[in-house]
């Protein structure tokens, strides 16, 4: 379905949605008036401008920009995403070392997607980045991990 | 006498500086880094500035800075060697190289085109310092006229002039630039004290931290859109000889080199005039200018020379409104922005004055920078071959493990991670839907200095817009700035015109 609506307008729309964000948000803090500007101010002025820029945009740009393979689009970029965030949780719970090696597993796996004799090469890269990212950052750099 | 005595007196601080040993090692692994990174397509110098960025905190602002420029303008030379060898760009300011230089490498005549490429960098990189040396002390002295309605006026036209010019819709970059600013106004309000936009959570009261933005809006999002690109590259094979250009050689492409230094200087003085641009601007201008525009496309040695020349060019004219007038004209110089705010210096009028060391350091070692690159690239480049076949698959995975360590690492904070994550997913969505990232990056950085002088100068006015209008610098930069504006929609009208009566 998401490809043949037009993903300008959907575009459009995120970008109307984050001004309303920021322009409700705006409202609350003290306004001011122009002798003396409150932190409000320039925020709101920015957020109705952004607002503005968004409609003129979808009113004036009609080319439809078409969505060819929504799965590939979204799909491993979020499952990337989410491994980093359930990365950062695990962290806090387990050595650096076991959650980068876990990390590594999903991320060499999807960008070894396709490829012949990939399960070794992916356990084998994992282990060896998070060792050597180990011995660099934590080791070496003393970077404070959780 | 007195100036020249002081000039001659900055130049002995800055090779007093430049000249340390710490901090030649710092430029031999700036250009070093810079390279490796230039050659490897997919991760451009901006990228490998957001990411690197993080190891900047822990050492002096002039080594830092050292750093980071060596960097850059060694992904610039690293850029043209992936561009020749393989065809494909290893940075977007190296695009235009692989019309001819791919082209030559194919004749089997690789090494004149990476020879040229380097020495026409080094000679327009030398050119463009000089003009640094020169002009950013005049420019400087010059906008310490400059009051608050003067800086305001000075970034609506530095913004205007990077929407005018980036690639794509100029709504789209609107939008962005708009979208920066709203961003860089969450956290505490500089003149009250007052959290904005902090939605109840601590982490931000500090405010969006610019590393982890610039790391994932560069480095995760170029990672995530690899995804999508499959295939692996062919290395030209032909042998490598003859590094050194002939005279014939030189003969073809010294006018190239020298407009393109020229061309170059210029628009990376501008806002909005990347090295990319330069690049363009200057093979079109070769094009223009020869006596045999067929050759173009198919091996024309001007069609190195001269764009190789002026991205490297451009670059030292990007950092003359950077370092004078604290106005960052482009990305990079938006990222450099960035590290010496996180270092404690204001970059602007002032800061040659305050800073010597950091400005004259900067000249001297990107001197001894761009030395370097001559030396080591020709001899090194069967290494970046070697290093070119590193497959995908196994590099990009691990430049998305040292975003994530270089993201925390800034402030020890698992939540600046997940903003960087999120920003990389923002940065990939944006590419994919045509918004350019470059107005996002200017409006956040230059946001607060925007919002300070807006507000400071209605304080001064009593609450007066005019007096935006009523100072001559101010007016004549806002009247640059809709003059800008008036002739895109001009423009715009005489194209939609022009349709109509074709029907």
């Amino acid at each position: 379905m998401f490809n043949k609506l037009n993903a300008r307008i959907c575009a459009g729309v995120f970008w109307i949605i984050v001004g309303i964000l920021f322009g409700l948000g705006s409202l609350k803090l003290n306004i001011g008036n122009p002798r003396e500007p409150g932190p409000g101010l320039i925020p709101l002025i920015t957020s109705v401008f952004l607002i503005c820029l968004c409609l003129l945009s979808m009113a004036v740009n009609r080319e439809t920009l078409k969505v060819p393979n929504v799965k590939d689009m979204v799909g491993y970029p979020l499952l990337i995403g989410g491994s980093v965030i359930l990365y950062l949780l695990l962290l806090k719970y387990a050595h650096f070392l076991l959650s980068t090696v876990l990390l590594m597993l999903v991320i060499f796996a999807v960008f070894s997607k396709g490829e012949g004799g990939r399960v070794y090469r992916v356990i084998a890269y994992a282990t060896g980045t998070a060792i050597f990212s180990w011995l660099i950052f934590v080791v070496g750099l003393g970077i404070p991990f959780p | 006498m007195g100036d020249d005595l002081e000039f001659f007196d900055n130049i002995l601080l800055g090779i007093n500086v430049g000249l340390q040993p710490i901090n030649l090692a710092y430029c031999f692994l700036g250009v070093l880094t810079g390279t490796l990174i230039g050659v490897l397509p997919g991760l451009g110098p901006s990228g490998a500035i957001a990411i690197l960025l993080p190891l900047s905190i822990g050492i002096p602002p002039a080594s830092s800075i050292i750093l980071l420029a060596g960097i850059y303008y060694g992904s610039m030379y690293g850029g043209s060697t992936t561009s020749i060898l393989v065809n494909v760009p290893g940075e977007a300011a190296s695009v235009i190289t692989c019309l001819d230089g791919f082209q030559m490498a194919r004749e089997g005549r690789a090494g004149p085109a990476l020879g040229i490429a380097a020495f026409g960098s080094f000679i327009a990189g030398t050119f463009s310092l000089v003009g640094l040396m020169f002009l950013s002390t005049p420019l400087s002295m010059f906008a310490l006229a400059f009051g608050p309605p003067e800086y305001s006026s000075m970034i609506i036209l530095g913004m205007t002039l990077v929407i005018y010019l980036a690639q794509g819709s100029i709504l789209n970059s609107m939008i962005m630039a708009a979208f920066g600013f709203l961003l860089s106004f969450v956290g505490l309000d500089m003149f009250t004290g007052e959290e904005r936009f902090t939605v109840g959570i601590p982490d931000l009261v500090r405010g969006v931290d610019v590393i982890p933005v610039v790391i994932g809006l560069f480095g995760v999002s170029e990672v995530l859109l690899s995804l999508g690109v499959r295939g692996e590259r062919s290395i030209v094979k032909s042998r490598l000889k003859n590094l050194f250009p002939s005279m014939q050689d030189w003969k073809d492409s010294w006018k190239a080199v020298s407009r393109g230094s020229v061309v170059g200087f210029l628009l990376g003085l501008i806002p909005g005039g990347s090295t990319t641009l330069a690049s363009f601007a200057s093979y079109a201008l070769e094009k223009r200018l020869s006596k045999h525009p067929e050759r173009f496309g198919k091996g024309a040695i001007e069609g190195v020379a001269g764009p190789e020349s002026a991205n490297n060019s451009a670059f030292g004219g990007s950092l003359i409104p950077l370092l004078s007038l604290g106005i960052p004209p482009n990305v990079v110089a938006a990222l450099l922005f960035s590290a010496l705010m996180i270092q404690g210096i204001q970059p602007g009028p002032f800061l040659i004055a305050q800073h010597p060391d950091v400005f004259w350091g900067l000249v001297i070692s990107m001197y001894v920078g761009n030395c370097m690159l001559l030396i080591l690239n020709l001899p090194l480049i069967p290494l970046w071959v070697q290093v070119l076949k590193v497959p995908k698959n196994v590099l990009f995975p691990l430049i998305l493990l040292f975003c994530i360590v270089g993201a925390y690492g800034g402030n020890s904070s698992t939540f600046d991670v997940g903003i960087m994550m999120m920003f990389g997913v923002l940065g990939y969505l944006m590419k994919k839907f045509r918004y350019e990232p470059a107005p996002l990056i200017l409006g956040f950085i230059l946001g607060p200095r925007l919002e300070g002088s807006i507000r400071q100068s209605l304080t001064l006015s009593d609450g007066s817009f005019s007096i935006f209008f009523v100072r001559p610098i101010s007016i004549t930069l806002l009247a640059v700035a809709i003059l800008m504006v008036l002739s895109f929609l001009v423009s715009k009208n005489k194209i939609k015109t022009r349709k109509l009566e074709r029907i």
